[in-house]
This record gives C-alpha cells, structure tokens and sequence, in this order.
C-alpha cells in the first residue's frame, strides 16, 4: 500500500525539521560515540598535513601554481569536511537495507515520503558532523586566511556549490542503493563508485595534478563538481561569472540525476513486495 | 604359585575422553569458511573488481605525484609499488585470516563469548576462525603480484632479504591482531566500543603511506609502536637492502614488541574475564 500525500514544500521542510529534531535527540544517547569521532577528522588531516608537507620539501609541488603546504591542507581539510557532511556510503546502504529487509513497507505505508525522511537522517548526522568538523576547520582558516585571500564572493561561492555537491552525491548514492531492487548486496557497486568518485571528484589527488588528457574527459563528468570545483573556488578568487556557470552546471547535473533516481524508484516499486519486517 | 593373570582392564564408566586437536580443527573451519565464500561468487566477483579498481587508482595516483625522477623523501615510484605490494599482503592475511580480532568486542559485547566459553578452543582463536574469510587472502594475490610487476618494471631491486621482510610483515601481522585484541577487550569495562574501531580505522589509513615520510613523534609511534611501520615500510625498506643486518635488526625490534603487546593483551584478557558476566547469546 503506498499513501500518497501531497504536502506544501512549507509542510514537507516542517516535517524534515521535525525528523531532523528526533534523530538528534537519538543520536544524544551515544554520546560516548561522538566523542571518538571528534578526534577521527584531526587525525586524517594530521596524515594529509604530513604527507604534503613531505611532498613539498620533496619539490613534487613545483608545478602546481594552486597548491603550497597551507592551501593543500586547506584543500583536504574542506574534502575530508565535505565527505563527513554526505556520509553517502551510509546513505546508499541504508537504502539497499531497507529494501531487502522489506522495511521499506513501513515506510510506505506512513503519510511521510520515503525520501523526506531519509533527508531527516541524513540532516541530523550533516549537523552532528559538521559540529565536529567545523570548529577545525573554521581554525585552519583563521591560521592561513592570509595565504587564501578570501573574499565574499568566493565565501558564498563555496557555501552555494557546496550545498549542491552535497545533493548531487547524495541523489547519486540514492541511486545506488536503489539498485537493491535489482542486485543482492550493492556493496561491491558501492565501493566500485565510492573509489571512481574519489579520484574524479579530486578526493585522493587535486585535479590539477593530473595531465590534460586526463582532464578532458573528467571535466565532461559530473563528479569534479562533488568536491574539486566548490573547494577550487574558495581557495581561488572566482569572478562572479565562473560561480554562477558552476551552480548552472550543477543544477544542470542534479535535474538529470533526481530524474533518473525517481524513473529507477518508480521501476523499483513495481518489482518491490514486502511482508513487512 | 601362579603368578596372577594382570587384571582385566576396567571400562571407565562414562564416555571416553575426546582428544581436541586444534590444527585439525583450524584446518576443518578454514575448509568450511572457503566453501561457505564460494557459495557466493557474485560477491567474490564484486570484491575482487573493487579491490582491483582500488589498486589501479593507487598506482595512478602515485605515477601522477611521483612520474619521472621525482621522490617523496627518498621513496622513487618503483620503490613505492614494493611498499605497496607489501601492504596489500599485509591487508590480504588481516583481512582473510584474522578479521575476527577487529569483531572481538562484538563478541563480548553480544553475548557471543558465552557461545565461546562453552567451547574447548581458546575464545581469541575461536573469534579468529569464526569471522575468517580465507578466499579475501587469495583474491589480494593478484594485486601484490601487480605491485610487485610496477616495482620491477621501474627499477626497484630486490634482494635476498625479502625472505626477511617477509617475517617483518608477519610480526607486524602479529602486532596488529595483539592490538586489534586489546581494542576488543576495552568492551569488558566500557561496553559497545564503536567509537574506538572507527578511531583505530582512521590510524590504518596510514597504511596507504609509508611511515618514513611521517616525521617527529608520528614517525616513531606509526614505526615503531603501532604495527603500520612494521606491516610495510619496514618490510619494503628491508627488501631494498643489500645487506642482512639491517633487516635482522629490525626483525629482532618487531618480534620484542610483538612479545610486549602479546603479554598485555594476555594480561587484559584474564583481568576482563574475571569481571566478565554472560547472559547467554540469542541469535
């Protein structure tokens, strides 16, 4: 039985918010958890700070007219951020979850949209995670604003498209794990695309590193706009002109994306019986 | 007089002693886990694709940071490919033959060390089998060997003493399970410990390096007190050596730290036990 409801978009952020407020007052209950993963996000960047800082004192950073030891820890503190705020892998697996345990009649069945309160989950831990990841981050910044030269346009620019990166990747690992409507375990699917998204999206390397031939056809996929292109614009001084063909071309690539996620969804229901849980 | 016939022997009354014999029972569940892995050769596919996706993006990402004469402190590309050969055979015998010690505080915290106590086998070991996957260590080989091919193909030398980074790599192998143990065992006094395995898999990411290009205390701590030094860099850098002594020495360091970590972790153990209290397991 699916219900149907249609809602003002006033009501549905009513409801993510209210969802939001539960999962929060939930996760309070593992608070020894959060304190553990206060600590996981400095030691990733004590690895990425140590290993460019080798890099520069090896000269492998000569080419690069973008990056010094302090943008390039900039940079990996803004991608490790961006990757907490998703937490995609957990999204797509969650999805694929509540279709093979049949949990996914639950949540037909209530006068909520299944993905109004996947977007609730995903608000709260974005909030709980970004908590932990800020205050560092907002550190880093007030270390080495110097060699960034921010500016409001490029502040807001990141913000913009940062925002967007987060939809896009999470539309796409929604996507994902709508193929447990068709595939046992998604998880060899998951981590096929969690290591292509690293390396498109600049997660492992920034984009710059890699030759021009590389880059052809990595410019013509949406993935560098999930990560590369909103930290670029922070750390460079974008003219207005360039932010505003980005948050296009996003916008471009998550109109086709949610496309696709709902024609799947759609597709998906019909295969899709459940006995309940 | 006759001396007298010995007396019959006597059955026990009850049944007959059973003579446990742990290889034989290692060897059964290492069949059993293999067969119980090829009963899914979908799975087996999709890792084996992942895995190999993942090694080619590392050796990209390392031909684009280090293509020509270019070094990271002293490690050339080829030399980087052994390293990383070495960690792929570290991460292949982890993950396929002692996955369980990463589960242990599951084990305490679940119920299932009732299941275990109950059992002749040493609970640590019985965890060791009962999450082993033996076919995780066979699909890692084509990997190493892929390492291994770049590393020749760019002009690493290998010597002799591989034999002993070979050694390196299993004590490192042996420090890490001690460790990964010690984590579990936190379960006894604090519970569910998430947190903490989240935590130690943020430390394994330094794995993906090798620890010479680390510096300071991390250095000495990633080289010498964690197994991640051990599991690669020490190995990698002992099979570059021309000479014995070096990588002996070192071999000498890892089995003493090895022991150290053996016996607090033992000590751990029999301390948790004493204030462990089961309430059986529902599966």
């Amino acid at each position: 039985m699916t219900a149907e409801v249609r809602r003002a978009p006033g009501a549905v952020l009513r409801q993510i918010g209210g969802g939001t407020r539960i999962y929060l007052r939930i996760a309070r209950q593992y608070r020894r958890a959060f304190l553990f993963q206060l600590i996981i996000y400095p030691v990733q960047l004590l690895f990425a700070w140590q290993l460019w800082h080798a890099a520069m004192h090896s000269g492998l950073l000569r080419s690069q007219s973008l990056f010094d030891t302090s943008t390039i820890l900039l940079y990996y503190a803004f991608t490790y951020l961006m990757m907490k705020l998703m937490e995609t892998g957990r999204l797509a697996t969650q999805v694929a979850d509540d279709i093979h345990t049949g949990r996914l009649v639950v949540y037909q069945a209530r006068p909520v949209e299944y993905w109004q309160i996947l977007a609730s989950q995903h608000l709260s831990r974005l909030i709980i995670n970004a908590s932990l990841c800020l205050p560092i981050v907002l550190s880093l910044l007030a270390v080495y604003h110097g060699a960034l030269h921010l500016t409001a346009g490029s502040v807001v620019g990141f913000v913009l498209t940062a925002v967007l990166a987060v939809l896009l990747e999470s539309v796409l690992y929604f996507c994902i794990g709508i193929a447990g409507f068709w595939v046992d375990k998604i998880w060899g699917l998951l981590l096929m695309a969690q290591f292509l998204i690293s390396l498109l999206a600049g997660r492992l390397l920034p984009l710059s590193f890699f030759p021009d031939s590389f880059l052809t056809y990595a410019n013509a996929l949406p993935f560098r706009w999930m990560s590369y292109e909103p930290i670029r614009l922070l750390l460079t001084q974008p003219a207005p002109g360039t932010v505003v063909t980005g948050l296009l071309i996003q916008l471009v690539w998550l109109a086709i994306f949610i496309a696709g996620a709902a024609a799947l969804w759609r597709k998906g229901l019909t295969k899709f019986s459940g006995h309940g849980t | 007089m006759l001396p007298l016939d010995p007396a019959p022997s006597v059955p026990r009354a009850g049944p007959a002693p059973h003579r446990f014999h742990t290889a034989r029972l290692i060897r059964a569940v290492l069949e059993m886990k293999t067969r119980e892995q090829l009963q899914f050769r979908t799975s087996m596919v999709a890792d084996f694709s992942s895995s190999l996706m993942r090694n080619i993006i590392q050796v990209l990402f390392w031909w684009v940071l280090l293509h020509g004469d270019a070094r990271l402190v002293t490690w050339s590309f080829g030399e980087v490919m052994l390293f990383l050969a070495f960690t792929e055979l570290f991460t292949a015998v982890q993950r396929g033959l002692l996955y369980g010690v990463s589960q242990f505080h599951n084990v305490i915290h679940a119920g299932q060390l009732d299941v275990y106590l109950t059992t002749p086998l040493d609970p640590r070991l019985h965890a060791l089998l009962a999450f082993s996957q033996p076919l995780f260590f066979v699909r890692s080989l084509p990997s190493v060997v892929m390492y291994l091919a770049f590393a020749v193909a760019s002009g690493a030398t290998l010597h002799p003493s591989l034999l002993v980074a070979l050694l390196l790599m299993l004590c490192g192998t042996w420090i890490y399970t001690e460790l990964q143990l010690l984590i579990g065992f936190t379960g006894f006094w604090l519970g569910q410990v998430e947190g903490i395995t989240y935590l130690m898999n943020s430390v394994w990411e330094a794995l993906r390096y090798p620890t010479s290009i680390f510096s300071g205390s991390v250095y000495l701590i990633l080289t010498y007190l964690l197994p991640i030094g051990y599991a690669a860099t020490l190995p990698a850098r002992a099979t570059l050596h021309t000479d014995w002594v070096g990588p002996l020495l070192a071999l000498g360091t890892s089995l003493t730290v090895a022991f150290l970590w053996h016996v607090l972790q033992d000590v751990t153990w029999k301390r948790g036990m004493r204030r462990y209290e089961g309430t059986g397991y529902d599966r």
